[in-house]
């Protein structure tokens, strides 16, 4: 297994680690993105259904 | 003289111990005055400061002789690791209960959680999420950065990242992080960053002030431009992420399931349960946290020859964080075509609610009308999402390559 026990085996590990929170981060953000549109698509349905009724 | 003395522990110990145990015990005595006083001045926070300053003091005035001479108090040992040995500081030491069951497994952290998300508005987060999660990625600068530098100055991975996690301004996350990772030096790590966090209330308007032209400082935000988000899309949202970052991060799980709990219970609007995590659970929890954290100041804990390259990393974590984030912010602020105050950067680290509550008073000082809290909290929220985020990667991944 690959040791981390320099300063430059630190750097790596940072960016590694910055880079893997960033897309996770991203991930984060679409999971609300897309609910929140979901879930307005959805509210916006019932209330054209509720007026036609 | 000395049989006399004898009769006074605190003094005794002073006068007839090394000079520069009784040197470090008057600095941290002068430290708590000086903590007591600022939180007097409204300076600093006085939540977790007030009872840690008296906590600083008490417990190295009260230091006296033990059994066998060896020199200690009677509020917390948090040094102790055998049975026997926590079972009798349960019984005499006065913190000690607080310390073992609350303290030292994380719980307190877990609870301060609770009361967190259960005051948190994540309304703004939900409305602009993707901007607000950029924000608080640039301000995890410090959390990144400080890994390296640590060990370039001999600390290893485990301690390296432990002290990093100083710059996600999270003070549970420390407490968390370190405990897992670098249990020798979780005390001082913990307590250099809860006394660092504090501080930032004192520190950051300065480098806010240094960054951030004042113009940009008084862009006043509009909250009625952002529309209201249904609690029951924020349940739907506290739901999934503790279910995805959970599955992608069980070591941090403890921490995502108690914060969006209490975002559920607001959400959900459970009024006795809300009252309960949002007065007692999270004024109770921080209180102790401050007076166990202020009794954890001693001699024998300051005086562990790492705590002083502690002190530095935490320090730079703190400040590279606040650069990063007020960076991220200049960024937004030129993306949004100067309609988003910069301040919002230093909201992204993550310290809820006192980096918010610092961009908003910044704002004020530039534009008595601009009103940047809401937008604030969102960075902050998604600050507290990050740094999580780092926490679980950090406590997964560092021990598999250390």
């Amino acid at each position: 297994m690959i040791k981390v026990d320099t300063p430059l085996d630190g750097v790596i590990f940072a960016i590694g680690t910055y880079v893997l929170m960033f897309l996770i981060s991203l991930f984060v953000a679409g999971i609300i993105w897309s609910m929140t549109r979901i879930l307005s698509r959805k509210r916006k349905t019932e209330a054209g259904t509720a007026g036609k009724q | 003289m000395s049989d006399f003395l004898q009769i006074f522990g605190g003094l005794n110990t002073l006068v007839t111990g090394s000079l520069s145990s009784a040197l470090v015990r008057i600095l941290l005595i002068v430290i708590g005055l000086a903590l007591i006083y600022l939180c007097h001045k409204k300076i600093l926070d006085p939540l977790i400061l007030l009872p840690m300053g008296i906590g600083m003091i008490a417990v190295n005035a009260g230091t006296l002789l033990l059994e066998g001479g060896r020199i200690g108090n009677l509020f917390i040992d948090p040094l102790v690791s055998s049975q026997s040995g926590i079972i009798d500081a349960l019984q005499i030491e006065f913190l000690q209960p607080v310390y073992t069951l609350t303290f030292s497994n994380g719980l307190i952290a877990g609870l301060i959680f609770v009361g967190l998300g259960a005051i948190t508005d994540i309304d703004f987060l939900m409305a602009t999420p993707l901007s607000s999660m950029m924000l608080a990625v640039g301000a995890e600068l410090g959390t990144i950065m400080v890994l390296p530098i640590a060990m370039l100055w001999g600390l290893n991975l485990n301690e390296a990242a432990s002290i990093a996690m100083v710059g996600g301004a999270d003070g549970p996350m420390v407490l968390y992080t370190s405990l897992l990772l670098a249990r020798d030096l979780f005390v001082p790590i913990t307590v250099i960053g809860y006394v660092y966090l504090s501080l930032t209330y004192a520190g950051y308007p300065f480098l806010i002030r240094a960054l951030v032209p004042k113009k940009m400082r008084g862009i006043a935000m509009d909250p009625r431009a952002v529309k209201k988000v249904p609690p029951a899309e924020k349940l739907a949202f506290a739901v999934l992420v503790v279910l995805v970052l959970s599955l992608l991060f069980p070591a941090a799980s403890p921490l995502f399931a108690s914060f969006f709990l209490g975002v559920a219970i607001k959400e959900m609007n459970v009024a006795r349960l809300k009252e309960f995590v949002e007065g007692p659970l999270l004024n109770g929890s921080t209180f102790f946290l401050g007076l166990v954290l202020g009794c954890l100041f001693s001699v024998e804990i300051v005086s562990n020859t790492t705590v002083f390259k502690l002190l530095v990393l935490g320090m730079l974590a703190l400040l590279l964080s606040g650069i990063g984030g007020i960076l991220a912010g200049l960024l937004h602020y030129k993306l949004s075509h100067g309609k988003a105050n910069p301040l919002l950067g230093i909201a992204a680290v993550s310290c809820l609610p006192t980096t918010a509550k610092i961009a908003q008073k910044a704002a004020c000082e530039a534009n008595k009308w601009a009103l940047i809290l809401p937008y604030a909290m969102g960075a902050s929220v998604a600050g507290v999402v990050t740094t999580a985020i780092i926490c679980g990667i950090y406590v997964a991944a560092v021990p598999i390559f250390s």
